[in-house]
């Protein structure tokens, strides 16, 4: 069995928790893009140690917290 | 139109682009580099000024005669692009490329010039090739229609990663 992994996360629900955070505030809090929210956000763009770590320390979490991989089968 | 440009507009274009890059080798040494704001906007606008001057360019070298375009009609329809990318380079010799770009425009901006690369190589032994042995495309043209061509993929390649989400 192949497997493969990809990046989850639960961005959005903390931006929701941290009074409705627009994908703009946040991006401009982090110093990216909103595009690159955005994108990070949908998991078209996976970010690098850097940028989740600084996500992960705007909301105040660990990067666990807010970063997950999840495993699909793939044949 | 050719005695306008070679007294009048030949000259500015030199002069701008010679105090635009006095500028670009001034300003990071000085405060003034901390005002030159790259947004998202410029970022987008950069491309979108990127795909007009190709389109353009590419419209002039086959809609205008041979000897305009290849004297100066090519250089004037690419300046506006040019000039954009000249305030970029302050900031970035000032701050480095991670702080006017983040890393998916990094991303997106090597993924694009990695396709134009691809592509070009394409275009080039496909269309421009039959276009020379037809006489369709003067050879004094190539340079011209070859930076053109480079310009709108390349523009549009990362304007089209960017928005992509």
């Amino acid at each position: 069995m192949v497997y493969s992994m990809e990046l989850g996360n639960h961005i959005r629900r903390c931006r929701f928790n941290q009074n409705e955070l627009t994908q703009q505030e946040l991006a401009k809090a982090i110093g990216v893009s909103r595009q690159t929210i955005h994108s990070i956000e949908t998991g078209k763009f996976v970010p690098s140690t850097v940028l989740a770590l600084k996500i992960a320390r705007f909301f105040q979490q660990t990067v666990e917290e807010i970063f997950y991989l999840t495993e699909e089968e793939t044949a | 139109m050719e005695t306008f440009y070679h007294h009048f507009l030949g000259p500015f274009i030199f002069i701008s682009l010679l105090l635009g890059l006095a500028l670009v080798v001034v300003i990071p040494k000085t405060r003034l580099a901390k005002y030159c704001m790259v947004s998202e906007r410029y970022f987008i606008l950069t491309h979108l000024c990127g795909i007009v001057c190709g389109l353009l360019g590419l419209l002039a070298i086959f809609l205008l005669p041979e000897e305009t375009v290849s004297r100066y009609w090519w250089k004037i329809l690419i300046l506006p692009f040019v000039y954009m990318e000249l305030y970029l380079l302050a900031p970035m010799i000032a701050q480095g490329t991670t702080a006017i770009f983040d890393e998916k425009q990094t991303f997106n901006l090597g993924t694009a010039g990695g396709m134009t690369l691809g592509a070009t190589i394409i275009i080039m032994a496909s269309i421009v090739v039959p276009l020379l042995h037809s006489g369709f495309l003067e050879l004094t043209l190539l340079y011209p229609f070859y930076l053109n061509v480079v310009l709108l993929l390349f523009s549009s390649t990362t304007l089209v990663l960017f928005k992509r989400a």
